[in-house]
């Protein structure tokens, strides 16, 4: 073979030799570059107060994806969310949201997509209609209360205007008030009585959970039964903190009530949120705790706590944080069912938002676990010891509750 | 290009090669450091982003070198997918550090190129993974653990000002709902390879493994899809298993 043969065999080779390696390193790049193509879209997604409202289509779109990624208790909700959408999707594509008939369906439509959602705390307001409100677990007491008379109405405020503070408080000790305070942006009344009974029992009834906003009339009524239990006279066998027909309200009042009967936090249950779009997307659970304050006694006589089934939300709360104390015991009926503490949105991209500006959803942020590992979100806190008001003990003229707080306290 | 395609073009290149003049096998360990996205939307959640986060990377490099020029390659693997949640601004030091761990093989064809005791090589491939562990560790808002700055009179600069934060350090369990316990994706790399006199080869590889199945199970519509990204450097050895015989 020539020399020039050769040289042209080894520069074929050469050639040879690079292209390979460049068809290797283009093949590459093709594959590489073909990669995003396995995956699907992945879309933006929008919070709910962006969409624009202006159609019934794009009222449903941001509802309904609002509680996709919002309502905290899908792990736990019976309600199938998905059919909801395929159900309800083409419906309201079909309205005229300039419509009243149509906005009067799309009422209907709300209220039968949501009826059997648990939070207890949920209330839809249609800010771009009516402002009328609609909340599911208010409708189903209601059809309760047609087999079982009187069980979603509250005691009679008479109750506690008349008949607890003159038959069963020591004159003496009587402390009764009645500020103005505003919740959830509504002005209220902030009632509380306090006093001792038979000179054994320290009693507290307040309404609401708005001490922060305590006024001349209520504070000297807080004032004494805090002063009362950080000096408590030895005559004293027993506290009754009286949360029926109360509303809830703020959470650091929990703190204020009964860590001032603690000197040992209080680890009572346990919160979670969500901390992804999707639907099962959860925080870990982190423990629910009431924090001594400043100056507080423990507290080691028996603490009763009464609440019934218009006990709402920190009403509850409260319920459950005495019910863990080893002294703690609850009296009356199960509670309404609104467990779930409610903080901003913003807080933990999870509860109450606005879709389109036409609905408001007021809806819990959180779930709460109670210390026995149970959620009682749509159930109600169960009593220690079940008793039920009637109409005849009332008339004539005794708390049957309260006798049996009494009773209890004497007992032990 | 389809898996089924690249399967096929592969296959092809192994079954077409004229001869198969030194295949050899090597065996070996590798280990490494990586960083890895979740790919996801989350445009709704206000002050909250995923960002990537750093993990391990542990392997047995086999390798299976049909000429000099291209070799089939498996690793099987536990490699760390993490990835953070931080939340920002007020809410600064709300935060979730996803600690995944999976078993992971991936099958790569080995392009090579070079000299005898340097190379330079290219990997291409597929994996499969399983979702083997999870930890989470971070610090959440808690509701009912307030600080009660109600009553007085500093207004919070931080959400630490309003509630006590929970700091949390625990096992992640898995929802067989909701969690994509397999995944599956492409794999590619280039790296150096040296060999020394006895036979034996050391390496340094950069890798990327690009998941192409949902984090998720589908559950639910509009759900909005997840997927492991990483970027990973790994070092190495591969030890010729006729050394290994004794067959030099």
């Amino acid at each position: 073979m020539s020399l020039g043969s050769n040289k042209k065999t080894i520069q074929m080779k050469k050639i040879n030799y690079f292209l390979s390696r460049l068809s290797i390193i283009g093949f590459c790049f093709f594959i590489i570059s073909s990669f995003s193509s396995c995956r699907k879209d992945i879309t933006q997604v929008n919070a709910p107060q962006n969409y624009t409202g202006n159609n019934f289509s794009d009222v449903f779109e941001s509802f309904w994806n609002g509680m996709n990624n919002n309502y905290v208790f899908w792990s736990i909700d019976s309600t199938n969310w998905d059919r909801v959408y395929t159900t309800y999707k083409p419906l309201f594509a079909k309205l005229n949201l300039l419509d009243t008939t149509d906005n009067n369906t799309a009422l209907n439509y709300f209220q039968q997509m949501t009826a059997g959602l648990i939070d207890s705390h949920y209330t839809l307001t249609y800010t771009g209609y009516n402002n009328q409100q609609f909340s599911p677990s208010f409708e189903r007491k209601l059809k309760i209360n047609s087999i079982t008379p009187d069980s979603i109405y509250s005691l009679p405020q008479a109750m506690f205007d008349s008949l607890i503070p003159l038959k069963y408080i020591d004159a003496g000790s009587l402390k009764k008030g009645v500020d103005s305070v505003t919740q959830n942006g509504f002005t209220s009344a902030f009632e509380a009585v306090s006093g001792t009974i038979q000179n054994k029992i320290l009693y507290l009834y307040f309404n609401s959970f708005s001490f922060t906003q305590t006024g001349p009339n209520v504070a000297p009524v807080l004032n004494y039964f805090f002063d009362t239990l950080a000096k408590l006279p030895p005559s004293i066998k027993g506290i009754v903190i009286d949360v029926r027909g109360n509303g809830g309200g703020e959470i650091v009042d929990l703190d204020y009530l009964l860590g001032s009967m603690i000197t040992k936090p209080l680890a009572f249950g346990y919160t979670r949120s969500k901390n992804g779009n999707g639907r099962l997307d959860y925080t870990p659970w982190a423990p629910a705790i009431v924090t001594p304050q400043q100056g507080a006694v423990a507290i080691s006589l028996p603490i009763v706590v009464l609440a019934d089934h218009t006990s709402v939300s920190m009403a509850e709360i409260t319920a459950m944080a005495i019910k863990s104390l080893p002294n703690g015991k609850f009296i009356g009926t199960t509670t309404w069912g609104a467990n779930g503490p409610l903080a901003p949105a913003v807080y933990y991209n999870a509860g109450q938002f606005t879709a389109g500006s036409y609905v408001n959803v007021y809806t819990s942020s959180t779930m709460f676990k109670y210390l026995d590992g149970n959620i009682y979100e749509g159930k109600g806190v169960p009593p220690d010891i079940f008793v039920k008001e009637t109409s005849a003990a009332y008339h004539s003229g005794d708390d049957q509750q309260l006798d049996a707080a009494i009773s209890y306290i004497n007992n032990h | 290009m389809s898996i089924r395609q690249l399967t096929l073009f592969i296959s092809l290149i192994i079954l077409g090669l004229p001869a198969i003049t030194r295949a050899q096998f090597f065996i070996g360990l590798e280990a490494g450091g990586n960083k890895n996205s979740l790919i996801t939307n989350n445009s709704n959640q206000a002050f909250t982003s995923y960002d990537s986060k750093s993990g391990i990377s542990v392997g047995v490099p086999i390798l299976y070198e049909v000429n000099d020029w291209f070799a089939l390659r498996a690793s099987p693997s536990y490699m760390q997918k993490n990835y953070t949640i931080n939340r920002t601004g007020f809410f600064n030091g709300i935060y979730q550090d996803n600690i995944n761990g999976y078993l992971q093989l991936p099958l790569m064809g080995q392009f090579s190129f070079g000299d005898d005791q340097l190379k330079g090589y290219v990997n291409l491939g597929v994996y499969g993974a399983y979702w083997l562990s999870g930890k989470v560790k971070g610090s959440e808002a808690n509701v009912l653990n307030p600080v009660d700055s109600s009553y007085t009179t500093v207004a919070p600069s931080n959400i630490a000002g309003i509630n006590n934060l929970y700091p949390y350090n625990e096992k992640y369990t898995f929802n067989p709902t909701k969690d994509n316990r397999m995944e599956f994706g492409w794999i590619a790399g280039i790296g150096i390879s040296y060999e020394t006199n006895n036979g034996n080869r050391f390496f340094i590889e950069g890798r990327r493994t690009y998941s192409f199945t949902d984090q998720q199970k589908k559950y639910m519509i509009n759900q909005t899809p997840r997927y492991n990204d990483t970027y990973g450097i790994n070092v190495g050895f591969l030890m010729s298993l006729d050394n290994l015989s004794g067959r030099y």
